[in-house]
């Protein structure tokens, strides 16, 4: 129970360890249930005199990460990453969306909130771009704390904050595959939509290096720009020491190479992520208009559709999933039944066909 | 009312330059000012508690309150893109993630300083996200809720003790750099 807060009051002042870990897993929905398990093992870690905190270190097999309150029909294409194996994933931070593949290497730093210090970590970033890209080369901060390699953009930032914990994630683009990063960020919806979800603000992109850099190479990087953390202020001049902890963290050894973290809660965690209720089902409330000759507007709300335009088609589709599986029969029968003419029925196929399984 | 100024100005503009260097001073004045008006202007009808994690219950009858996040926060947060609301007749427990923020790419989440029944959300915000940086205390409320304990309110700050812990608050900051 909190009491009178003014009087009780016991925010950090120095950090205790904080410890590099590295996951072995390349699973997107996996990397982030670890990544929320660390943040909240941090929001019970702040509570001490002197917290520990860690930066992990992940990678990930082909994936478009949206952002927490994105709509993923308008930031990739669903069915094209699905053709390709690319995971969609919604992730717990805001910002907008990203591409992750081997070549790009993710960084989150996650402290007590009152260690949340953007500047410093954008800093931290850039220093530590600057020194993979090597002489010759102007790496500078962006003003949403990206950062830009010769005004190309190579690295983007995310963060989420709570009550005692805060964590900042930083994607570094080193080897990505660009012309896949492109292919998969072309909307599945392309129709008029009226939405308040965040919107990506897309930059041109560039991988900060191009002979793929080993992981030993980036962690030999990372622990020496934290050692000089304290010229610009980043908390991990605050700590007590920087160490190395486990670098091939997985589901199998999580328990015991991570303490404080359940393998069974990361799991678990993993598979809500990877859930079409988190992935689609989150999506905020919009309207997408089709032009003629349907002329109609569909309201999508928690990933369903909660109002149609179209009368005849209301009592049928109104309640159901916004996704290909569970549409298209209906198209078919529509069809059977001729309910409505050819044209309607070939667009509304189109459609529903690029939302995805 | 001079001695609130500077312990609110003192408190804004340490935590505002060391948060971004393109903010104006005239800015953060403004910004000051707005915080003691905003207080005056609840204070005259309405009781205003705040929470140790910046969001507010302002009472609006005897058990139902607007919950909102204070105007530090907001300045704090910078300009806010997105507000996920509670869902109406969702039963929240004192302290619960109830609603998230995002702004600048940070998603925040919001907690509920009193547990009861929610009773209304703002759907104006679903149309200007920016009510919750132009009014944070009156047009930027994110949901009214009604309490189950008003016991639960004396666990809260009340207008002095809030202004004295953005203070502290302040000097910690000082303390890092």
């Amino acid at each position: 129970m909190p009491t009178l807060a003014a009087a009780t009051r016991t925010s950090p002042k120095l950090l205790g360890e904080l410890k590099i870990i590295q996951s072995a897993s390349r699973d997107i929905f996996w990397n982030l249930a670890l990544e929320d398990a660390l943040f909240r093992r941090q929001k019970e870690q702040s509570k001490l005199s002197k917290p520990d905190c860690c930066l992990l270190i992940y990678r990930n097999k082909p994936c478009v990460v949206i952002g927490s309150f994105q709509n993923p029909w308008l930031e990739c294409g669903v069915r094209d990453a699905e053709q390709q194996a690319v995971s969609v994933a919604r992730r717990f931070s805001g910002g907008g969306t990203v591409y992750h593949d081997l070549g790009n290497w993710n960084l989150s730093l996650i402290t007590p909130s009152a260690w949340y210090k953007r500047e410093a970590n954008a800093e931290f970033m850039r220093r530590l771009c600057e020194r993979l890209a090597g002489p010759g080369n102007q790496v500078t901060v962006g003003q949403r704390f990206d950062i830009f390699n010769n005004s190309y953009k190579v690295a983007g930032s995310a963060a989420k904050l709570a009550q005692g914990a805060a964590y900042h994630h930083f994607c570094l683009l080193m080897s990505t595959d660009l012309t896949r990063l492109s292919a998969c960020l072309r909307p599945s919806i392309r129709e008029q939509v009226v939405t308040n979800a965040t919107s990506s603000i897309r930059s041109p992109v560039a991988n900060i290096v191009n002979p793929s850099v080993s992981s030993k190479l980036l962690l030999a990087a990372v622990t020496d720009e934290l050692a000089h953390a304290s010229d610009f202020g980043h908390p991990a001049g605050a700590a007590a020491t920087i160490s190395v902890g486990a670098l091939d963290v997985c589901p199998e050894n999580v328990a015991s190479s991570v303490p404080g973290v359940s393998a069974l809660s990361v799991q678990e965690s993993a598979d809500r992520l990877r859930s079409w209720d988190w992935v689609f089902g989150r999506t905020p409330k919009f309207q997408c208009q089709l032009p003629s000759p349907c002329s109609m507007t569909l309201t999508i709300d928690k990933g369903h559709i909660a109002d149609l335009s179209d009368c005849r088609l209301r009592s049928f589709l109104v309640g159901q999933p916004f996704r290909a599986s569970v549409l298209l029969p209906y198209v078919d029968c529509f069809r059977q039944t001729g309910l409505l003419d050819g044209a309607v029925l070939d667009q509304l196929e189109r459609f529903f066909a690029r939302l995805g399984h | 009312m001079n001695s609130l100024l500077s312990i609110v100005t003192r408190g804004q503009a340490s935590r505002l330059l060391s948060v971004g260097k393109s903010i104006k001073l005239s800015n953060i004045y403004h910004g000051n000012f707005r915080v003691c008006s905003f207080s005056q202007q609840a204070n005259k009808n309405q009781d205003v508690y705040y929470s140790k994690k910046h969001e507010y219950v302002i009472m609006e009858s005897d058990s139902l309150a607007r919950v909102g996040i204070s105007n530090y926060a907001q300045e704090k947060l910078g300009d806010v893109v997105y507000v996920q609301l509670p869902e109406v007749d969702r039963i929240i427990e004192l302290n619960e993630d109830v609603a998230a923020v995002e702004s600048v790419k940070a998603a925040s989440e919001v907690y509920s300083p009193v547990s009861g029944t929610v009773t209304d959300v703002n759907k104006s915000l679903e149309t200007d996200f920016a009510l919750i940086n132009k009014s944070p205390l009156e047009k930027g409320w994110i949901f009214k809720v009604s309490l189950s304990d008003k016991d639960e309110l004396k666990l809260l700050m009340d207008q002095a003790a809030y202004d004295k812990y953005l203070k502290n608050e302040a000097d910690e900051e000082d303390d890092h750099h």
